[in-house]
């Protein structure tokens, strides 16, 4: 077992350096530089490149920036003179952190519950219902639902803020929606593995001694249903907390999504970098948590993790 | 006894909301192929002195601010969202399944770098990915979403995989292989067949996944190129007047929606029908 | 057991509400597009830079923000010599920096050398070029400072010598590249002509203007109080001003709406007509000094032709884009230049009206009959909904009047800069706001030695009349020159004027003594907070 995990993390640091690399060269050799606006001359472009070491060949910027990585330094926020890339991502870390575990809360409970629900009596009202209830957060896409969530508590009911990151209610909007888009793929994650768990003997042996209806679901079927939901949410929870630009930019939130997108736009390679790397950590060390998991749940697929 | 993919259609016939789900969606694909044809308006024709008016008679979904007729605008972004999901779909399927077969079936060494290399694409910013395409392919946006068919058959290969490293065990590739059969005619022969439920069903969840990649792409400005449109674009610039001229938002997004739910339990019904247990 | 936790997780969260007295009378909160992308003025290049860096810093000469005439800033007089190319400005001795040092003539000579110093690459050196021997010094072909016009006479005292007479030296004070910054405070955290230094962080920034910085949180606000040394700090009245990055208009109208928001920085554009429509009191649209077009890349065929060039741009209906995209009483522009610029004598008479009949004979003198044979060419725009339905409404008019095909072509904002720089593109949407009220920022983008011309043009007679007219101390002849070089470059047409535009935004009702004004000055001291309704909402955080 230990053996196994630390393969998977040696695995780890060639996959991490390879998206490093491709990432470097994708974003330099992206068009425009993170100077070039409406009313830059040419010369000052130039300089503005030599003051910041742009000017130099591609590989040695490169082998410069992978020297400063073992030391902690991700380079000069160079669209945020006086910032460190560090600083900047250090600082947002905790928002989304923070949103993506709200969220996550209400994907799952909404998910889980929408999934029981509908898998008590398949292919019936009952079923469809809840079903089309979760699938409300894919259909309408999340700069949809954000903005129609805002108008009717914000603005109608005036029962939160309609923006920003600062009171404790302020959570609870921008982690709904956000939620909600998760919650379509729980439920019907849910639904599917326990449709099948119920089939099995040992629930239908439960049910014949007698066990409550709600304990056989809640306790008996739900642990053996989850294992597809966790291969999820391993990779989900990843997207999850590196942030969500659509919802970041709908309640102005100071996270890390609005600062990918942004920093990929502007071609503000420093910070991308800078973000990628630590995303890149995140999904990898996710898929091991969730395989370490699974293992843990279920040895039989133990045996194939180590074939793998 | 019938063959395993008339049992499957038998099971499936017997789902009402599958097959309902099946028929909404041949309507709705149908309406969008040949509901222009029938229009007065073209999709693209402007009247800036009408400006944006509400669903009436003369035009049943409403105007945009440049008094072009939504109907007409829907249905031809139908025809667009279609196409992309089901190029990106059929890029996707192709690429993931050959790249987990391989993977799965070879196993060891190979199938580890194999499946590092799907982490590490999956890994990549993609909102990077999209620009350098756009930059590339940005004039055409079915090579746009041939490209990022591309990126999505990440999952499928992980999936693929999945599935060949149970049925390799089995006792019918084992006996194909000793009898000498070559690894590319076990694969397509053998491996292949048996896969078929799993890979229509996940094409009927990448399908909507890759029209909402769409939308997302339309909402950083980054989708199909005006005066073309598709429903993440209409969806976008739908949101932005929400309050004021509502329908803009609502028609697009109903068919959208509609489209999504049948493609959801279409493919809940080949679930159910290709794999009873 | 699970609810009693709810209910104590709920009372949390509400109890969290009581921090928040619903409204702070001396705090106005302002939204700006963006986070600032710096606090030291000689960085920057923005619009939310320099609404925020006006509350901060000012320079040696202040406008009025309602009638924009020159009042005392820093020099409490000046003095200007007859030949208008020498200025000495007065120093008030009662300036002082947020530290509390005095503000000397030294502050500005050593300012206005490091941002015109080669090394720093300030983006905005160039708005000192009027300054004698000032380009020569930033571009490197000068090593030695004491030969730019820039003397100390005594403390209190400096003189400034300009190359040519320059009718808008003063309005350029008020432009954040003018302003000092301490250089004291600077060495103290790093070289001075490093730009990535921590000097304007939280607690190290010093500034002179009415206030002082009191907090940065990058992507949260940039807070600023009452700066108790500044020299007119009598006149202050509010405490607070705080600045809000709000970078989704719609975002922004509802936090407005919510009484979150005092003013904002913009509409969105599809809530621009219902407000007029209604006469929203707090719409406010100010006229700017900007300019849409597009531009044409004259050696891509067949816009090598000038006729087809002009044929393009009579074809265009500009009122009715104006009208029906716009919707905010935006000017159609038959010419580059405003109504609105100084020192232009009323000469902004639309040069080019719609004229499809002209249109059409110039496009079959050029060899395109009806539009028969005419290759398409591609008309390139950045990202927004707003140039969207501007490119395809103008691509339905060269279609329905020339019978020509444009494609479209959408860029994200640094893809489309870089394609512009490439002169990779054959139409191109652009806008221009003036740098400094005057023609001239208009026009000298066009000259042949221009990095920003991207067209491809060249007209000598186009470069000797901006020539001519920097060097004319008579501002009324200077306008006749200048509006000949305008008309050469509308006759021309290496570009297509569309519409002149305008500022729109919403201002809450809370607020008295704004005034607004075409350069942007913002009357952050004269601004008082009343309270006619209630302002914030109950429940609004701060």
């Amino acid at each position: 077992m230990l053996k196994i995990i630390a393969g998977r993390i040696l695995q780890a640091i060639p996959v991490i350096l390879a998206i490093i690399t491709l990432t470097f060269f994708m974003v330099r050799l992206s068009p425009g530089d993170p100077f070039s606006n409406e009313k830059i001359s040419a010369e000052t472009r130039a300089r503005l490149n030599a003051h910041y070491g742009l000017d130099k060949p591609l590989w040695e910027q490169y082998a410069h920036y992978l020297a400063g990585l073992p030391f902690g330094d991700f380079g000069p926020a160079i669209t945020h003179p006086g910032w460190t890339v560090g600083e900047l991502i250090a600082e947002r870390i905790p928002v989304s952190l923070e949103l993506g575990g709200w969220a996550l809360l209400v994907a799952c409970t909404v998910g889980i519950l929408a999934g029981l629900i509908a898998s008590i009596k398949p292919n019936t009202v009952s079923d469809w219902l809840p079903m089309g209830f979760s699938m409300i957060g894919i259909c309408l896409p999340t700069f949809v639902l954000g903005p129609l969530l805002v108008l009717f508590f914000g603005l109608y009911l005036e029962w939160f803020n309609v923006w920003g990151w600062i009171l404790p209610q302020d959570r609870i909007l921008p982690s709904t929606t956000l939620g909600l888009c998760y919650a379509a793929y729980i439920a019907r994650l849910t639904r599917g593995s326990m449709v099948e768990v119920i089939k099995q003997d040992y629930i239908r042996t439960a049910r014949a001694k007698g066990v409550p209806f709600y304990r056989i679901f809640s306790i008996h079927a739900l642990r053996n249903a989850l294992p597809p939901v966790l291969s999820f949410l391993g990779p989900a929870a990843a997207g999850l907390v590196s942030g969500s630009f659509v919802i970041e930019t709908i309640f102005q939130i100071p996270g890390l999504g609005q600062m990918f997108v942004e920093s990929a736009l502007n071609n503000d390679h420093t910070i991308l970098m800078g973000l990628t790397i630590f995303y890149g950590t995140l999904v990898i060390g996710f898929n091991l948590a969730v395989d370490i998991l699974l293992t843990i749940i279920n040895p039989k697929i133990s045996n194939q993790q180590s074939r793998s | 006894m019938s063959s395993p993919q008339q049992q499957a259609l038998r099971r499936f016939s017997k789902n009402r909301a599958s097959v309902c789900a099946l028929f909404v969606l041949l309507t709705l694909i149908l309406a969008c192929v040949i509901g222009p044809f029938f229009s007065p308006y073209t999709h693209d024709e402007q009247n800036l002195n009408l400006g944006a008016v509400a669903p009436n008679a003369q035009h049943w979904f409403g105007t945009d601010v440049l008094g072009r007729d939504l109907l007409t605008r829907t249905l031809h972004g139908g025809r667009i969202s279609f196409l992309v999901g089901i190029i990106a779909t059929f890029v996707s399927l192709t690429v993931g399944v050959i790249y987990g077969t391989i993977s799965g079936y070879l196993g060891g060494r190979v199938d580890s770098a194999m499946m590092r290399l799907v982490d590490t694409i999956y890994a990549l910013p993609f909102v990077i990915f999209v620009i350098l395409l756009m930059t590339l392919f940005g004039r055409n946006i079915l090579l746009l979403f041939a490209a990022i068919g591309m990126v999505e058959w990440l999952s499928m290969a992980r999936i693929v995989r999945g599935q060949v490293l149970t049925l390799k065990q089995q006792t019918f590739v084992q006996a194909a292989r000793c009898m000498g059969q070559s690894t590319t005619s076990i694969m397509s022969r053998h491996l292949l067949p048996n896969m078929l439920g799993i890979i229509v069903i996940y094409a009927t969840l990448t399908v909507p996944n890759v029209m909402l990649l769409e939308a997302f792409i339309s909402f950083l400005g980054l989708g199909i190129q005006a005066p073309n449109t598709s429903w993440g674009d209409l969806i976008q610039s739908g949101a932005t007047t929400l309050e004021t001229h509502p329908w803009q938002l609502f028609f697009p997004a109903m068919m959208f929606s509609l489209t999504l739910f049948a493609l959801n339990f279409l493919g809940d019904g080949l679930r159910d029908a290709f794999d009873p247990r | 057991m699970f609810h009693r936790l709810l209910i104590v997780l709920l009372i949390c969260i509400f109890a969290g509400c009581s921090d928040y007295s619903n409204t702070d009378k001396k705090m106005l909160r302002i939204a700006v597009e963006a986070d600032p992308k710096s606090l030291d003025p000689q960085i920057v290049s923005g619009l939310v830079e320099s609404n925020i860096l006006q509350s901060l810093f000012e320079g040696l000469v202040n406008l009025d923000p309602v009638t924009l005439e020159p009042i005392p800033g820093v020099a409490e007089r000046w003095d200007i010599s007859p030949d208008r190319r020498t200025y000495t400005f007065y120093l008030d001795k009662n300036a002082r920096w947020s530290d509390g040092v005095a503000i000397t003539s030294a502050d500005f000579v050593n300012s206005w050398e490091r941002i015109l110093n080669p090394l720093f690459a300030a983006e905005y050196a160039f708005l000192l070029y009027p300054i004698k021997n000032a380009k020569g010094y930033n571009l490197g072909s000068l090593k030695d400072f004491s030969q730019v016009g820039i003397r100390i006479k005594d403390t209190h005292t400096l003189e400034v010598e300009l190359d040519n007479p320059t009718p808008y030296f003063l309005t350029l004070q008020v432009n954040f590249a003018y302003y000092p910054v301490p250089k004291h405070v600077i060495e103290k955290h790093g070289n001075l002509y490093e730009q990535n230094s921590r000097w304007t962080r939280t607690g190290n920034l010093v500034s002179n203007g009415a206030y002082k910085l009191n907090e940065w949180k990058l992507g949260q606000y940039v807070s600023v109080k009452r700066n108790t040394h500044f020299r007119d700090n009598a006149h202050t009245s509010l405490e607070t001003i705080r600045f809000y990055p709000i970078k989704n208009q719609e975002t922004e109208e509802r936090a407005f709406r919510a009484g979150q928001i005092h003013i904002t920085a913009n509409v969105p554009f599809t809530s621009i007509a219902e407000r007029i429509s209604k006469k929203d009191p707090t719409l406010k649209i100010d006229p700017d000094l900007g300019v849409y077009y597009f531009m044409l890349n004259v050696a891509k065929p067949p816009l090598n032709d000038p006729r087809v060039r002009q044929a393009l741009s009579l074809a265009l209906n500009r009122k009715q884009i104006a009208d029906a995209i716009r919707q905010r009483g935006e000017l159609p522009a038959g010419s580059l230049i405003s109504a609105d610029v100084a020192n232009y004598a009323n000469l902004s008479a639309p040069l080019i009206n719609e004229d499809i009949n002209t249109a059409r004979k110039l496009l079959a003198e050029a060899g395109y009959p009806e539009g028969k044979g005419f290759p398409a060419v591609e008309l390139l725009y950045n990202t927004s909904d707003q140039h969207k339905q501007i490119a395809v409404s103008v691509q339905a008019m060269w279609k329905r009047h020339l019978n020509i095909d444009t494609l479209l072509l959408n860029q994200t904002w640094k893809v489309y800069l870089e394609s512009r720089n490439q002169k990779n593109y054959q139409i191109a949407r652009a806008g221009w706001f003036a740098d400094y009220n005057d023609p001239m920022t208009f026009l000298e983008i066009w000259k042949s030695d221009s990095g920003m011309n991207q067209s491809h043009w060249k007209s000598i007679p186009f470069d000797q009349l901006l020539d001519k007219a920097a060097k004319e101390p008579d501002v009324a002849i200077r306008a006749q020159l200048l509006r000949s070089a305008e008309t050469i470059l509308i006759n021309e047409t290496p570009l297509i004027p569309v519409f002149f535009y305008r500022r729109a935004y919403l201002i809450s009702p809370n607020v008295t003594g704004w005034s607004s004004n075409v350069m942007n000055v913002r009357p952050y001291q004269r601004i008082q907070l009343i309270n006619t309704q209630p302002d914030t909402h109950p429940k609004s955080g701060k």
